[in-house]
């Protein structure tokens, strides 16, 4: 990923908000074998939308992240302040660094094939 | 305002994900964006309530009273009028010149006409005159797909909110024949809530701390009003007892509003069953949250009195 800031749309900033508010008040969680992810409720709900390929793909994806908050993989939102965005595929991982070396502050993966789980109640067993 | 004064009233099963909230008829109106779209008709002193489905509509998003019937915008691109005694339906299917899907989000009965916000890409202001069914429609170029989050009427002037960043307000002529766009600049993003206080049209943001815009609408010149530190996401947004009050999406729901005296923002929680506020609206003796709660479980409102002797 490459360029200037990226545009997101009116319902991504929707996803953006609840997540970062879930996160503020400490509706967050961390996953097994990802640290430095912090997952805010909304995206850990859509984490478990994701079917297995997919988790661990964006597993990798998230440990480069966290590695590299500012490198190639991400840009910045335009007017979004310190919020970057990774695409992973049809995922849009969205996220803000907690500076200065904190973790990565997850608040939306929505997007491609993730169900909304605002749309389509609780996630099923898997 | 204490809201332990007040009184809550949780839903049933089913009945749940409400958009907004409303007084009229004699009635306070919950309603849910569920298929097919409900309508909540709630006594005010018993606080008992029945249930009016909207056979052929769904997505039931926004409500405004007309001074003698309910005008309802639904996602399924219906209009509807609901009668508050007899809970009779006249629906209308909507549409939009592009051919989009006419995901109606909010709707506004004022000066005589019927104006309903689109979620179009771009957004879409559509009039109607209820005498004679004259339609105009005015698309908004600067309102992204999914951004025109309500309406409200200064006496002169349409007002739009752009859920957007930066945040913009839009001001529209009476006969769509013009507008005008108010910029809020960065850190005033996604303005999600309006009402018009007699002077001020006032934008409640959804950031975090909270802000309320209060903007003149003749020289768009603004105010903007940082509420406490763990406030979030003013979406509803109401004129009773002489000023504006605001609801916030937070958990617990959140009521807040500016001192009289000092201009200085005060709150109020509320029981924590109830979260997540959608919409306000006032009765003269109450004031009205609509509670989302969670999605999928039922929805509440919370009334609250309004003449508790504070300032």
């Amino acid at each position: 990923m490459k360029g200037g800031a990226e545009t997101i749309t009116c319902q991504d900033w929707y996803r953006v908000r609840r997540g970062e508010d879930q996160i503020a008040w400490g509706r967050a969680s961390e996953l097994q074998g990802l640290p430095g992810v912090v997952f805010s409720e909304r995206a850990h709900a859509e984490w478990d939308f994701l079917e297995p390929r997919q988790r661990e793909a964006l597993a990798g994806h998230l440990r480069e992240l966290v590695a590299d908050p500012f490198g190639a993989l991400s840009a910045p939102i335009l007017h979004g302040g310190q919020r970057r965005i990774s695409h992973l595929d049809a995922l849009h991982v969205i996220f803000t660094p907690d500076l200065p070396a904190g973790p990565i502050l997850l608040s939306t993966i929505r997007g491609g094939p993730v169900l909304d789980p605002e749309a389509t109640g609780p996630a099923p067993c898997v | 305002m204490n809201p332990a004064a007040g009184r809550g009233l949780t839903f049933a099963e089913g009945e749940s994900n409400l958009h907004c909230v409303a007084c009229g008829g004699g009635y306070a109106w919950a309603g849910c964006a569920t298929s097919p779209s409900l309508a909540l008709r709630i006594d005010p002193a018993s606080l008992t309530y029945d249930t009016i489905a909207f056979p052929d509509a769904s997505g039931l998003h926004d409500f405004s009273f007309d001074g003698s019937h309910l005008w309802v915008a639904h996602a399924s691109g219906h209009l509807s009028r609901l009668e508050p005694g007899s809970g009779d339906i006249e629906s209308w299917n909507l549409s939009v010149s592009s051919g989009q899907r006419p995901f109606a989000y909010c709707v506004l009965a004022a000066a005589g006409f019927i104006w309903v916000g689109f979620y179009t890409d771009p957004a879409t202001v559509l009039r109607i005159d209820p005498a004679t069914d004259e339609r105009r429609k005015l698309v908004v170029p600067e309102a992204p797909m999914w951004s025109l989050r309500d309406l409200a009427w200064d006496g002169q002037h349409l007002w739009a909110s752009v859920y957007d960043v930066p945040g913009r307000l839009i001001a529209i002529e009476p006969e769509l024949d013009g507008y005008e766009v108010v910029d809020l600049g960065q850190q005033n993003l996604l303005p999600t809530s309006l009402a018009f206080d007699g002077e001020r049209i006032w934008a409640g943001l959804d950031s975090r701390p909270a802000r309320l815009v209060a903007l003149d609408p003749e020289t768009h010149e603004f105010e903007v009003h940082v509420l406490h530190e763990s406030s979030s996401a003013a979406r509803g947004l109401c004129k009773a007892d002489g000023r504006i009050w605001a609801g916030l999406y937070t958990q617990p729901a959140q009521i807040a509003r500016l001192d009289r005296g000092t201009g200085e923002p005060r709150a109020w929680q509320l029981p924590a069953a109830y979260f997540n506020v959608r919409g306000l609206a006032a009765d003269g003796e109450d004031l009205w949250a609509g509670l989302q709660n969670v999605r999928y479980q039922p929805s509440a409102v919370f009334a609250m009195p309004l003449d508790c002797g504070d300032t």
